[in-house]
């Protein structure tokens, strides 16, 4: 919901940081390239999470495409749905630029030819950040936390359902294409911290979240692995309770009156 | 659970090919001008080429999630490696170096004209007798040394392809040794694939010796190793037939089918693995 241009230009400029963004990665052990993907745009109230199938050529620049495409230009709000031949067209012909070139060893020509997949999640909040809208292709998830309480997980819901083939959007024609993203959407309230989790992070926290009684208090934990991520992460693939994977975590927390005070 | 071990450059999976290149392997498929000799070195390149792009993660990154093998037997002296060109002489190769080091390329044209380089790096070669017994040991001796240096890795995927029987003796306990040969993840799984140059009836994945046209059969039957509960896994997503004594094993096999074997069996150590 767009603010009335008759504010001030101050109160208009205060309502971007009424949200604060963080954001921590980890690339999968053994591994020298991450290839999950993030981007912010603080101006287009965006950010997005891209995860790349391990498969692929030029997969981090093909996930950083999506999420960098994401940001750039959100779908509308109001949009029904979005047609993802449409809107993969702009990512793709950036795709083939970057990675074309007559001096390509064969087996990079062929995998230029196989290309690149990935995950998407993208999203954006409205500009009194009242507001949020988030789209998906695949496994990375979204989870909205109010008062420490998990009170959405977007768009998977059980610990259960992650796989090895989750839907992915290509950098080239696709036999299976996806045809639109999955949208949810909610109120966003002073407090509420919402969670963008690629899929390892996003089936250990649904795990989690099924498993511990009395409930996670899932504010909290976000601020406790937030200081000390990649251990977190270390630990975790140690136990056994987190696929050794590309990892990533972004925080976006709509702030309290209090917080905004104390800034 | 075993065959989960994850694949990764520092821990790589093994893929060993182990190839009949005997006077026979000139004969050609039935109803074909392709001498089987061409055929089977047609699919070991593609397999190679395959296991190549499958690894290009990028412009300049060929990652080396497999080391690859190719022993040749029969050819006239005793088995050995059977790369060509710059990588003539090497028992196991990383796939980043067999990127780099194919022998030669050819320029092949598909059905819409577009023309690509095909990399080659064994050639056909046909020789004289078929000295299984000395090949399947010099496998299991490599074999062993690599489980050796890793000795945490997916178990080594053997694929042998004959024409025809051994002329060096029953070759039975050479083929137990190399389904010994294991890691902490599992043993060693040995394919044998039968090619044939005459039509008879094809014999994909048995679960039993009974109705094997003959004794030589019933033997490289003997020699397969009943496949563990991922292979059945995917077996059944070929809609084919199994059950727990399933083997890898395939007779009178065409290009179609060694291809299809090969292609089952190096998928394995890549469900977990690669694909996630």
């Amino acid at each position: 919901m767009p603010l009335p241009d008759a504010l001030p230009e101050q109160a208009r400029a205060g309502t971007k940081i009424l949200v604060d963004v963080v954001t921590r990665t980890c690339a999968k052990r053994g591994e020298a390239e991450n290839e999950d993907a993030h981007a912010i745009h603080r101006d287009h109230c965006a950010v997005a999470v891209a995860d790349g199938a391990t498969v692929g050529f030029e997969t981090k620049r093909w996930a950083q495409l999506l999420a960098d495409q994401f940001v750039a230009s959100p779908p509308a709000a109001e949009a029904a749905s979005v047609s993802m031949r449409d809107w993969l067209r702009a990512p793709r012909s950036r795709w083939q630029e970057e990675v074309e070139g007559e001096d390509l060893p064969w087996y990079a020509q062929e995998g230029m030819e196989r290309g690149a997949a990935a995950t998407l999640l993208g999203l954006v909040w409205s500009e009194d950040a009242t507001q949020w809208q988030a789209w998906a292709v695949g496994d990375t998830c979204l989870f909205s936390i109010r008062s420490g309480w998990m009170t959405t997980s977007f768009p998977i819901r059980d610990a259960d359902a992650f796989n090895n083939t989750p839907s992915l959007l290509s950098s080239g024609a696709d036999a299976s294409p996806v045809s639109t993203f999955e949208v949810d959407s909610g109120a966003f309230e002073s407090g509420d911290v919402l969670l963008l989790a690629s899929d390892a992070l996003a089936a250990w926290m649904l795990h989690v979240h099924a498993m511990t009684y009395p409930r996670l208090n899932w504010a909290e934990w976000t601020c406790n692995v937030l200081d000390d991520f990649d251990s977190f992460v270390e630990r975790e693939r140690q136990r056994g309770t987190l696929v050794n994977d590309d990892t990533t975590l972004v925080v976006v927390t709509r702030q309290t009156k209090k917080s905004l005070l104390r800034s | 659970m075993a065959y989960s071990a994850e694949v990764s450059r520092s821990q790589p999976a093994c893929i060993y090919l182990v190839v009949d290149q005997s006077s026979s392997m000139s004969r050609t498929f039935p109803e074909s001008e392709t001498p089987l000799a061409v055929g089977v070195a047609n699919v070991v390149n593609q397999t190679i080429r395959t296991l190549v792009i499958e690894c290009t993660k990028s412009m300049n990154t060929v990652s080396d999630y497999f080391q690859v093998g190719v022993l040749g037997y029969g050819s006239g002296a005793s088995p050995g490696p059977a790369f060509s060109g710059s990588l003539k002489g090497r028992e196991m190769v990383g796939i980043s170096e067999l990127a780099h080091n194919p022998a030669r390329q050819v320029q092949v044209e598909d059905e819409d004209g577009l023309v690509s380089k095909e990399p080659i790096w064994v050639e056909p070669v046909t020789g004289t007798g078929t000295p299984m017994k000395a090949a399947l040991r010099r496998a299991s001796k490599t074999l062993m040394t690599w489980t050796q240096e890793h000795p945490d890795a997916y178990p080594p995927l053997v694929f042998h392809v004959t024409d025809g029987e051994s002329t060096d003796g029953d070759p039975r306990d050479e083929a137990s040794r190399i389904r010994s040969v294991s890691t902490s993840d599992g043993s060693a799984l040995l394919f044998n694939i039968h090619l044939s140059s005459r039509s008879a009836e094809q014999v994909q994945f048995p679960d039993s010796a009974s109705g094997l046209p003959d004794a030589f059969a019933e033997r490289l039957f003997e020699m397969s190793s009943p496949l563990p509960p991922p292979y059945r896994e995917m077996l059944r997503e070929y809609d084919r037939p199994v059950s727990e004594r399933t083997r890898g094993f395939a007779y009178n096999a065409d290009l179609t089918v060694l291809t299809r074997v090969i292609e089952i069996g190096t998928r394995g150590p890549t469900r977990g693995g690669l694909l996630n």
